[in-house]
């Protein structure tokens, strides 16, 4: 049994990331016993294996804690995660030297801290955020970059203790003659060779195992060249489980899972350049690395990682002078990068502006990870700025980019691959689009071009025609269907912590209930709901009524009708609401003007006060507010009665006011923001951010170039901000209905409902 | 350095959310989890204050807030548009409200925004004026749109404030107590001395 798989075999759960998973030691080929004594190096084994051991079982873990987040055990058992990882990188000191200069290893380590890093900082670090449930995916998926990466570096252990002999020795540094010249055109080929059999293997995802063969050097070669290897020696690499890896890395985080596959782009992501090269060129300052004295890049490790630093064989990525300096003729331009910075304006930690092309670009990088938040962003908002059609002109566009002029043909084969990639990425933005933002009502009119753009696509590309098929499925669910809506709410709620079970019925009989059944509604008082209970079922009930309408109202539809006023539907929803709220709180006022004497008055402001604190701690917050704001018109009439209340009272009073205070609601936004789950917020609020996001500017130049109108994205952040908040809070409540009760309140307020506000107010002052 | 609340009120679609961006334009940066995001500083008569706007865009179908408002402001900003003859109306309910709820004499501006769509006028520069004199307030035609005599409202209304609170700052809990307590309502001679 190699030294992996026992890894593999002791954590079932993770087969997805792991090398191989099932082998079968007594059936195990000579030479693969043969390797697997070779790996069981004293230094290595002794310290590292039950660490690695402990990687899978934390990240098995870790993993268990994501269905049911708590944002302690989750960043406990990051830290005991990244402990381990560092432990195991620590190991590595102790492997031969030979192993350890080599490019190929130093490659594999600096991958290994690098996602480990980047797992750490995405760790969630509060429960609070419309964007908790996203940042817990997130840091999931780098929990599994990390086990990828840890995967490679062992791997590349395997494969370099395979080699029967020491590599080459490195030649000395030339700076002054290119790097593409001193790399033979040979090597060149095969390295090429390889890579598109590991591109072919992560799009087609073949069932049998393959042999790859590590190219052959060339007799001319083999003394100078740095990248020369051993004649005739082939890894094997069972293609079940590479593919079981990629799809489902490709499944959460495709992007990443490519830069693992693809040597090039992980190279990229451990180098952290920016500045996007050749495959090929980057290969060879890899494969060169030891050579150059200057480093360009160094990468930033988390705190937990910093240590690694000084310890590593090597954790600066030297880069040639020529690379990092100056632009290198050898490296071919990237579009990319070149358009982005004309098209899309960043801030200081935020996109602040793009063009429609640059946010189609960004959508579909082929260098960055699938950003949750620009999805929410971009499809919640598109249609304010741009129509469903130009959205899919901008994505044909993308897939029609041509080569830039001036490449050298080796470079040519470069830009095809990364172009292949890029139209993946277009499929998969298809994709999300359709099945979680996708409304026939809006978008229809941009059927006919999609299903061109994805036939031509999937003609174009066989070897990307399973992605492209399942667009083209989606599509013609979508089309078919006029009521078809997109399930990112559906997929929202089946993310978020479970309800709490249903509430059995309280034990609280409404003395006056037979009343209530013979409509005598006059003889039920509210101080009848004055207990523990009765408090108690009350608030439960408003919470019912209160969500149910507010659940009416559909996200999207209510920012389309505050901005424009259209959809009489979301229109009567929205008034229905507020006029509940207005008629709640006329009759809270009503009812304690109503009372004769000042204990009496003074004892049905207690209740109400109670009523208030009871439907905030159930983040009732529409009714919450209601309560209060009659307690208010009260409060500043019967200063006597105000008075009388307990102090205990009026400190809630006071509480609930300054809570919902209009001129500083940060505190009622950061509860809203805080817990997921049945929430009933207050409709002012999002109809105040909307009527703000959309007196913002709606372009703005760009700082650099001036002669560019972008977007400006903050003013539709607000809007997708205000969408996913009211999309998060649309969870019922999952109380037992009180049907007398729900009667009752309909009665009482429908007195008050029938007035206008002056007629109320009026009625308030001149009764007493 | 003295500071002062100012609530913006009026019907929907006014232009209220328009004048508090035009006025702190250049210092806003909209995140409500940070507070005074409406706030501005500003030099009145060669003195600065802090000007923090209460934005009640949004509200409007809320009438129970009113009394909120009235009670969290200090000085305030009662807007028409003129394009729209329904939002002049409406502007009594709002000064009832101040009437109500303000013991003192309610600081307030008369403000016919959107001033800038002349050929959809529905108010006439005269009725504004009239109904301000009617209130016994100043009144001022602007537009938040092309920032047509926005500063100049916030100045002249600091400036009413600083004449009738000299100095003040923003309360930390209610800035006034209520106008008129039903239960307050006692004969005068009650204040008197006793006579055993």
């Amino acid at each position: 049994m190699t030294y992996i798989s026992t890894i593999g075999s002791a954590s079932p759960d993770l087969k997805h990331i792991h090398f191989t998973a099932e082998v079968d030691t007594t059936k195990a080929k000579p030479k693969q016993e043969a390797t697997a004594k070779s790996l069981l190096f004293p230094e290595l084994n002794a310290a590292t294996k039950d660490h690695i051991q402990s990687v899978f079982d934390m990240a098995d873990q870790f993993r268990d804690l994501t269905a049911n987040p708590h944002t302690a055990e989750m960043r406990a058992a990051s830290e005991d995660f990244i402990t381990f990882i560092e432990a195991i990188l620590r190991g590595c000191i102790h492997l031969p030297v030979r192993m350890r200069s080599g490019p190929r290893f130093d490659l594999a380590f600096k991958g290994v801290v690098f996602s480990g890093s980047g797992f750490l900082q995405r760790v969630p670090s509060a429960e609070s955020g419309p964007y908790f449930v996203d940042e817990v995916q997130v840091s999931l998926q780098w929990m599994y970059m990390t086990m990828a990466s840890l995967r490679e570096l062992l791997r590349v252990i395997q494969r370099l203790r395979d080699v029967p002999k020491p590599l080459p020795a490195i030649p000395p540094p030339d700076d002054e003659s290119p790097l593409v010249l001193d790399y033979p055109a040979s090597a060149i080929a095969e390295e090429d060779a390889m890579f598109e059999e590991e591109v072919a293997l992560m799009l087609e995802r073949p069932s049998t195992p393959v042999d790859v063969p590590v190219p052959p050097a060339s007799p001319s070669t083999e003394s100078s060249s740095p990248a020369a290897t051993p004649h005739g020696v082939s890894f094997r690499i069972d293609s079940t489980c590479l593919a079981t890896d990629v799809s489902a890395l490709e499944a959460s985080i495709e992007p990443v899972a490519r830069g693992i596959v693809v040597k090039s782009s992980l190279k990229r992501l451990v180098l952290g350049v920016t500045r996007k090269r050749s495959r090929k060129a980057l290969t060879l300052a890899m494969w060169s690395n030891a050579s150059f004295s200057k480093s360009s890049t160094t990468i930033a490790p988390s705190p937990c990682l910093a240590s690694f630093g000084g310890e590593s064989p090597r954790t600066e990525a030297p880069v040639p002078p020529s690379a990092a300096d100056s632009a290198d003729p050898a490296f071919a331009p990237d579009k990319d990068e070149t358009a982005a910075a004309r098209d899309v304006y960043h801030g200081a930690s935020r996109i602040c502006a793009a063009s429609l092309p640059g946010l189609v670009r960004l959508l579909t990088s082929k260098a960055a990870v699938t950003d949750a938040r620009l999805n929410h962003l971009f499809f919640f908002s598109f249609r304010f700025f741009a129509t469903a059609q130009e959205f899919v002109a901008a994505l044909a566009e993308r897939c029609s980019e041509g080569a830039p002029g001036g490449l050298a043909p080796g470079q040519i084969v470069c830009w095809e691959d990364d172009a292949r990639v890029t139209k993946v990425r277009v499929a998969k933005v298809l994709l999300v689009w359709l099945r979680q933002y996708w409304r026939h009502a809006w978008h229809a009119e941009a059927l006919d071009a999609l299903r061109e753009l994805v036939s031509s696509q999937r003609a174009a590309d066989p070897k990307a025609a399973s992605i492209w098929g399942q667009v083209a499925a989606q599509l013609a669910a979508a089309s078919e269907d006029p009521t078809y809506r997109g399930c990112w709410a559906q997929k929202l709620s089946a993310t978020s912590p479970p309800s709490p079970p249903p509430s059995p019925p309280l034990k609280f009989q409404l003395v006056t209930k037979d009343a209530i059944g013979k409509g005598a509604f006059q003889s039920v008082d509210a101080l009848h709901f004055h207990t523990g209970t009765g408090r108690e079922e009350l608030a439960r009930q408003l919470c019912l009524a209160t969500s149910e309408m507010f659940c009416a109202i559909d996200p999207e539809d209510a920012v389309h009708f505050w901005k424009a006023g259209v959809d009489a539907g979301t229109g009567s929803c929205i008034s229905r609401m507020s006029a509940f709220e207005n008629a709640l709180a006329y009759w809270v006022a009503g009812t304690i003007v109503g009372k004769p004497t000042v204990r009496s008055r003074a004892e049905t402001m207690e209740f109400f006060l109670d009523l208030a604190a009871r439907v905030l701690e159930l983040r009732n917050y529409a009714c919450a507010c209601a309560i209060s704001a009659g307690l208010g018109l009260i409060m500043s009439r019967l200063r006597e009665t105000t008075s009388t209340i307990s102090e205990a009272h009026r400190a809630t009073a006071h509480r609930i006011e300054t809570f919902f205070a209009l001129h500083n609601r940060k505190a009622y936004r950061l509860s809203l923001a805080a817990d997921q789950g049945p929430t009933v917020p207050l409709l002012a609020t999002f109809k105040h951010d909307v009527d703000l996001a959309f007196t913002m500017r709606s372009h703005r130049a760009h700082p650099d170039f001036p002669e560019e109108t972008l977007i400006d994205l903050d003013r539709y952040r607000v809007v997708a901000r205000v969408i996913q908040s009211m999309e998060t809070c649309r969870t019922p409540y999952r109380f037992q209905r009180v049907g007398y009760v729900h009667k009752w309140l309909r009665h009482v307020l429908d007195e008050f409902a029938s007035k206008s506000s002056s007629e109320s107010l009026y009625s308030l002052d001149e009764m007493r | 350095m003295d500071s002062w609340r100012v609530a913006v009120l009026g019907d929907g679609d006014v232009g209220k959310t328009a004048l508090a961006v035009q006025f702190t334009l250049n210092c806003f940066t909209y995140d409500p989890t940070i507070e005074d995001a409406y706030r501005k500083q500003i030099v009145v008569d060669n003195k600065m204050c802090f000007v923090e706007v209460i934005d009640t865009a949004g509200q409007e179908e809320y009438a129970t807030l009113r009394d909120q408002w009235v009670r969290e402001g200090q000085g305030f900003i009662l807007v028409y548009s003129i394009a729209s003859r329904s939002t002049f109306d409406r502007l009594g309910a709002f000064r009832q409200s101040m009437l109500r709820v303000k013991r003192l004499k309610p600081i307030f501006i008369l403000v016919g925004n959107k001033c800038d769509k002349m050929h959809e006028r529905e108010v006439s520069k005269e009725e504004g004026a009239a109904l301000a004199t009617s209130f016994g307030c100043t009144f001022v035609e602007a537009s938040a749109k092309t920032a047509h005599n926005v500063e100049h409202l916030f100045t002249t209304l600091v400036r009413l404030l600083r004449s009738t609170k000299p100095s003040d700052a923003i309360p930390k809990t209610k800035p006034s107590a209520p106008r008129v307590a039903i239960e307050d309502r006692k004969p005068p001679s009650c204040r008197k001395c006793f006579i055993f």
